[in-house]
């Protein structure tokens, strides 16, 4: 509780002492919702994702992802993948960082090879789908830079809306518009603004749930592209905590066991 | 073959559940010359299984069994079975142990694979030394420290595969496989030793490796009557590296080895990849790499030569991918150009198209016997 209480008594003390900038005002908000997450420790989950086209056609991608939460710096996550069947048994391991650029191995089974891979191509889509690797990167405070827009109600519930811009030139965002609700700091929508400032996405969050009375977690993510028409589900099962995940479940010994 | 009663024999063991993974795959061959000797002919049909079992046991180890079989219409030498993969391993915190039949892939580069030493090719597959023959092997690997020390006894040798009378990729005389000779006495049971460390340090990771046994690269000899390989044996120390930097990827492999004398070699490049071209989400990696060699041994493949290459990743559902590359010998000009493309159908069902060309080549390269041997591949994978 200490480490929940103490920013937001920090953000109390500064907004009573000094005129809160709409920029820290941002920031604040983001902090907030980050330390509200913060403590997890471990996680692991599995998830069906839905591709479908314009023309209504639609195909699966089955997945498997494994967290620990960083202690100073960003989480790490393993994701084995299961269908389709090509690409079953690889998996790729993601060490985040607050500053810089992540680490990222990918894993063959069919060459027993792990291969090194470049995380600067964060704008490209994950799996032929709607959602690029950054938007299901872990989402570090660091990685942007702020502002906050106001108050509007989502859904019967008051949201912050705040913006925010991608420190990393290599985004395929020029910045991106997020509602948080108030009463639980949980993320329930996301607009993705193009490099020429124009819609692109809206990710929708649905189906919260709370773990460990205190780690919400939604069991569906809507994502649409406005501009192509497609729309990306990703539905999560099968929650779990208190893993008792350590580094060593994260390296690259284990990414090749991974399966 | 062999493998069946083995099959039978886990299957009967309490293992609990099983999980399997693998693919069928068909397989046609079409050759724009006649080749240069005069039994093979110019297509191919073929067809290839292969599984992967994995037990997850009580005590908290594994065992994997990954049997491969190939049928092939034209060459007897090319139909054959293996075991890829057939090993118990166990693991904690901070080491694993592996004991069986393995696979052990080390290198960076793209192109050449120098430094890849525990398996052999099995090269009636591919030529692209990618496939590999299972090796039995008990491993143990430590982290120590900042990195991680693996070690290997390698108590059997695997003898490279070689296509026969009737297949193609060979000169006018097939290599004989039976007549394979060794400097060793003890032959194909000498035992070999590896070991490697291996350490990440933050954007960049490198590798030592240290081998002692028989070479897994044969010498092609001439006994009067038939064409053989005959396996040295060899001291090798390697290093392989690699950096990244941006959308940059820097890779270096390097390697001092003692056959009948010291040699060095050394294969590096880069491959720096663009994503998004043109507003698509299609990703463009350019690759370019070279390879050396100290003393151009008649028979090594890769002592002065210029790769380059394309990938075109298209990021679409059907996971469509392109890869274009050259290998021209800067001495000579022999050139190898090559070119892979792979789709899904769906869910289970992939297509992978290969086209080779061998041009230019010089009398005294090795790819001169496979002047002939221009081909399209098409492959219809169905996995399970």
């Amino acid at each position: 509780m200490k480490a929940l209480l103490l920013p937001a008594l920090l953000g109390l003390l500064t907004s009573s002492l000094f005129a809160e900038t709409s920029q820290e005002k941002g920031l604040r908000i983001a902090t907030e919702t980050d330390v509200a997450d913060t403590g997890f420790a471990d996680q692991s989950t599995s998830v069906k994702m839905v591709l479908t086209n314009r023309q209504g056609q639609s195909s699966t991608r089955l997945m498997r992802m494994k967290t620990l939460e960083g202690k100073g710096d960003g989480d790490k996550t393993l994701i084995v993948f299961d269908n389709p069947r090509d690409v079953k048994g690889s998996a790729v391991l993601t060490w985040t960082h607050k500053i810089g650029s992540d680490d990222q191995w990918l894993y063959l089974p069919a060459l027993k090879r792990v291969k090194r891979i470049s995380s600067k191509n964060k704008s490209g889509p994950f799996m032929g789908s709607e959602f690029a690797y950054e938007d299901l990167a872990s989402q570090e405070v660091e990685k942007y830079t702020y502002e906050y827009l106001g108050e509007e109600e989502l859904d019967g519930h008051l949201c912050h809306v705040i913006s925010r811009d991608p420190v990393d030139p290599n985004s395929g965002y020029s910045w991106q518009k997020v509602w948080i609700r108030q009463d639980r700091l949980t993320q329930e929508k996301v607009e993705y603004y193009d490099r020429k400032k124009a819609l692109l996405k809206t990710l929708r969050f649905e189906n919260y749930q709370q773990y460990l009375n205190k780690f919400w977690r939604a069991d569906r993510f809507e994502m649409v592209n406005h501009q192509k028409g497609k729309t990306t589900v990703l539905a999560w099962n099968d929650y779990q905590f208190e893993n008792n995940f350590v580094d060593k479940d994260f390296h690259q010994a284990a990414l090749k066991r991974s399966r | 073959m062999k493998l069946l009663p083995f099959l039978l024999l886990l299957s009967t063991l309490p293992l609990g559940a099983v999980e399997i993974r693998g693919d069928l795959t068909l397989e046609g061959l079409a050759f724009f010359d006649d080749a240069l000797a005069s039994e093979p002919e110019n297509h191919a049909l073929s067809a290839k299984a292969q599984a992967e079992f994995y037990w997850a046991l009580p005590d908290g180890s594994e065992l994997v069994v990954e049997p491969f079989v190939r049928l092939d219409a034209q060459d007897d030498e090319r139909s054959h079975g293996d075991l890829r993969q057939s090993y118990w391993q166990a693991y904690g915190d901070t080491w694993e142990v592996k004991v069986g039949v393995g696979q052990v892939w080390w290198g960076q580069t793209e192109f050449v694979h120098l430094v890849n030493v525990i398996n052999q090719s099995d090269e009636v597959e591919n030529l692209d030394g990618e496939d590999k023959l299972g090796q039995p092997m008990v491993q143990a690997a430590f982290d120590l420290g900042p990195g991680r020390l693996t070690l290997f006894a390698l108590p059997a040798f695997r003898e490279r595969t070689a296509p026969g009378p009737d297949g193609r990729f060979r000169g006018p005389l097939a290599i004989d496989d039976d007549a394979a000779t060794y400097e060793s006495g003890a032959e194909e049971f000498h035992a070999d030793w590896a070991g490697q460390w291996h350490q990440i340090l933050g954007d960049g990771e490198f590798a030592l490796g240290a081998f002692v046994g028989t070479d897994r690269e044969p010498e092609l000899r001439f006994n009067g009557k038939n064409l053989h390989h005959h396996y040295r044996q060899t001291q090798r120390y390697s290093f392989e590296g690699l950096y990244v930097w941006e959308d940059w990827i820097f890779k270096l492999e390097a390697l001092s080895q003692k056959r009948d004398r010291w040699e060095e070699a050394a294969t590096g490049g880069f491959e720096y990849t663009r994503v998004g071209i043109f507003e698509s989400d299609h990703d463009l990696g350019f690759l370019l790499e070279g390879a050396w060699h100290s003393g151009r041994d008649e028979w090594s493949n890769f002592a002065s030569e210029v790769m380059g290459g394309l990938r075109w990743v298209w990021n679409d559902e059907p996971g469509t991918e392109l890869l274009a590359g050259a290998i021209v010998d800067a001495r000579n000009g022999t050139t190898l150009a090559s070119l892979e493309a792979s789709r899904r159908l769906n869910d289970y069902v992939k297509l992978n198209l290969e086209g080779r060309l061998f041009a230019n080549t010089d009398d005294d390269d090795p790819l001169h016997l496979l002047r002939k041997d221009d081909h399209l591949r098409l492959e219809v994978q169905v996995f399970f």
